[in-house]
């Protein structure tokens, strides 16, 4: 059987189909503002093109960019009320209080604190007061609010507060849609609460964007499974995608560094997404991206997911040349207008893809408006590029060794075959690694609960759980010599008696066949 | 160098640079203080800071801030005025108004909490500190290897419980008695001001100094917070180009 993968992204839709480990054919073609028509348009073109029969897909993978862009756009984000458990702690610092004041507007800014939440130890804070509660939901209804955000002091250490105060709430407002933050995040509060609202506020425009995905494949002539990557690479079903649209926002990078690295083989290097505008690196580490170790911003909104480490520039094929004294690239950039605005096109305005094929790297369009800024002038810009990429890679290198730069995207033409003294490896497909990663996403496996160590070891208690996500990563289509761990974390409980611990851990494998 | 007086939002973002880079690794984020300080400013008070060769003779000087485990104070934030009333019990047990706050480490999370108490008592807080950076205990400060004696001081949590410590056998103990990692808020001790003064003199003036820092690091901010400032500009490319 073979698989499709497909990125949509904010300018294009990619689709490509692999056979097995093989990359078949690769397509592009612009995202459309319903989406739904332009991942038709790419399925029916790569399926045309490959000469593939429908009914020979086995799985269909999306990587998307969507969501984070309504957060970014501030667009289409539902009205959202927050709750949080937590009084009389906490009260100085009300849900929302660090976002933008753009985008609190547009999910709101409802807020509620009531009692609750634990101590680090489990004990409460103070206990949950039900009519409180009941009140609160009355005035939630008032306003005619029907997605919750409930977050609660250390519930990442004891969730039941929170899933208490859901069912109070629920009773009065039963047509409601509840997000938990502990079901969302790690340790602090201001952080998990920001991804618990921001996941509430999605859950409408995720519900309708699945089902667009559904009719997508249905339209192309498709029945089979479809998968939508998440922020580790791995592979989400349509209804946790539903309950979970957060988990898709680091998504784009992961993909793009990972097609990266399958297309080219390589498991250690940096990887240099350059686009139509910017320009990504980050790094890859055994054939996984390096995760950024502090808090991430997502549109101005402090989150602390694990994601990718990326590093971003202004710089892209598109980026505006000022080719007279003093010489500036970027920030701006014509964008997709390069085909009527960029000089090799017959446009007016000097871009970075212009100076490339000006000094001979590529060859698209007329290479003689470009020409006409003198030699000199043109390797003065390019040394201005080269020193932008130099600088970002530099940044986000992390090995001494002299590591390949993988280079992508369909702005990669501006480097040539070394990056400082690094080597360059361009990928025969750079255009559709995304849509390669996402193709390639992985099967996992993950336990979360909580283990007593009063009998056993910890490391003995943390090999269970690695049998058990490897299990049922086996029976969800994973490859079993394939399975490794990708993540591992366990909290010890000193609240409960028997030496508790919580252990979460996730494995993940290559999808068979 | 120039000498801070007042703190507004600007300064605020400068501070929490340097007193991360003077946390030095350690004394958790002042992030969250940061936040509390600048709402403050947005409720209208105001975070006066005064040189300490302008407080008079006899001022009473406090110095004050949080302990316990950093990892704590992300989850479980403060009410908000637990160091307030800490400071009042203070006033009372000493039968005297307090004049300024001072940090006992510049470095970390306890880099606000001084701002933060002084701007709701209304009183300035010291541009100084008693250790030039953030450390493990309080009997490290400047002022304690002088002898100075942590006693009275007094402790109040977010639920309204205070405690305030006639005496104590040393600064080893009285860090101890919140036993376990709560996060309760200390109000540590009077601190006269020529005692202030003689020992506290090679730090000064720390909050000046964690400012220019900041700047100086947010100039070279390429180097600092490097995740989240990374991580925005990629997301934010659609709305502003950085």
């Amino acid at each position: 059987m073979y698989r499709i993968g497909i990125d949509v992204g904010g300018t294009n839709t990619d689709a490509v189909v692999m056979d097995g480990n093989k990359l078949v054919l690769g397509v592009k073609s612009p995202t459309t503002e319903d989406v739904t028509s332009g991942i038709v348009a790419s399925l029916s073109q790569v399926l045309k093109e490959s000469e593939i029969g429908a009914d020979q897909i086995g799985a269909v993978m999306i990587g998307t960019t969507h969501f984070t862009n309504a957060v970014v756009e501030r667009r289409r984000l539902s009205k959202t009320a927050a709750v949080r458990l937590c009084l009389p702690a906490a009260e100085c610092l009300p849900p929302m209080v660090d976002w933008p004041d753009d985008i609190r507007d547009t999910v709101g800014g409802h807020y509620w604190m009531a009692k609750g939440g634990n101590e680090f130890d489990g004990r409460e804070i103070s206990s949950i007061d039900e009519d409180e509660l009941r009140g609160i939901a009355d005035e939630i209804g008032k306003k005619g609010i029907d997605t919750i955000a409930i977050s609660s002091i250390f519930s990442p250490v004891n969730g039941e507060m929170e899933q208490k105060a859901r069912a109070v709430l629920a009773e009065r407002l039963p047509d409601a849609n509840f997000t938990l933050s502990s079901e969302i995040g790690r340790l602090g509060i201001l952080e998990r609460e920001n991804a618990a609202i921001m996941n509430a506020s999605l859950r409408r425009l995720s519900a309708e964007t699945v089902e667009a995905f559904g009719k997508a494949l249905q339209s192309a002539g498709l029945n089979c499974p479809c998968f939508i990557t998440q922020n580790d690479g791995t592979l989400m079903g349509s209804e946790f995608v539903k309950a979970y649209p957060v988990l898709t926002f680091a998504s784009g990078p992961t993909n793009s560094m990972r097609g990266a690295s399958f297309l080219t083989g390589e498991q250690d290097a940096v990887v240099v997404d350059i686009g139509g505008t910017s320009t990504d690196v980050g790094s890859i580490i055994k054939g996984f991206p390096r995760q950024a170790s502090t808090s991430v911003d997502i549109g101005g909104v402090r989150t602390n997911f694990r994601m990718p480490d990326v590093f971003s520039i202004a710089l892209g094929g598109g980026s505006i040349v000022e080719p007279d004294d003093p010489i500036r690239v970027g920030p701006k950039s014509v964008g997709y207008k390069i085909h009527t605005e960029g000089l090799l096109f017959g446009g007016r305005t000097p871009t970075t893809t212009d100076v490339a094929v000006g000094l001979g790297f590529a060859e698209i369009g007329d290479a003689e408006p470009a020409r006409k800024l003198g030699s000199e002038r043109l390797g003065a810009i390019c040394e201005i590029i080269d020193e932008m990429v130099v600088n970002a890679v530099e940044r986000m290198r992390v090995s001494p060794e002299k590591i390949p730069v993988l280079a992508v995207g369909g702005g990669s033409i501006l480097v040539r075959d070394k990056v400082g003294e690094l080597p360059v490896v361009k990928p025969e497909n750079f255009a559709v690694a995304n849509a390669v990663g996402a193709a390639i996403g992985q099967i996992s496996g993950e336990v979360d609960r909580i283990f007593s160590l009063e009998k056993t070891s910890r490391d003995e208690a943390l090999e269970s759980a690695r049998k058990e996500a490897t299990e049922k990563a086996i029976s969800a289509g994973a490859k079993p010599d394939s399975i490794e761990i990708l993540d591992q974390e366990d909290v010890p409980l000193a609240y409960l008696p028997g030496n508790a611990t919580r252990i979460r851990l996730k494995v993940v494998g290559d999808l068979d066949g | 160098m120039d000498s801070l007086r007042q703190v507004g939002e600007p300064e605020l973002e400068a501070i929490e640079v340097g007193a991360g880079i003077l946390g030095t690794g350690g004394g958790g984020n002042p992030y969250i203080g940061k936040l509390r300080c600048r709402e403050e400013l947005r409720r209208g008070r105001r975070i006066d800071v005064i040189p300490l060769q302008e407080l008079d003779d006899d001022a009473l000087v406090v110095s004050l801030g949080g302990i316990g485990a950093p990892v704590v104070g992300v989850e479980k934030i403060e009410q908000g005025e637990e160091c307030l009333r800490a400071l009042q019990a203070l006033e009372q047990e000493l039968g005297q108004k307090i004049d300024a706050t001072i940090s006992s480490e510049i470095g970390g999370a306890n880099s606000m909490e001084p701002m933060l108490t002084a701007a709701q008592a209304g009183i300035p807080v010291v541009d100084g500190d008693g250790m030039g950076r953030a450390f493990p205990e309080m009997q490290m400060c400047t002022w304690s290897i002088y002898g100075h004696k942590s006693s009275p001081s007094a402790m109040a949590d977010e639920k309204g419980n205070i405690v305030v410590f006639r005496n104590t056998a040393s600064e080893v103990w009285l860090e101890s008695w919140p036993a376990r990692p709560l996060s309760p808020w200390v109000q540590l001790p009077e601190s006269r001001l020529r005692r202030c003064e003689e020992n506290s003199s090679r730090n000064l003036p720390c909050r000046t100094r964690s400012r220019r820092l900041g700047r100086w690091a947010r100039r070279f901010s390429t180097l600092m917070n490097s995740t989240a400032i990374r991580s925005r500009r990629y997301l934010n490319m659609k709305t502003a180009v950085c």
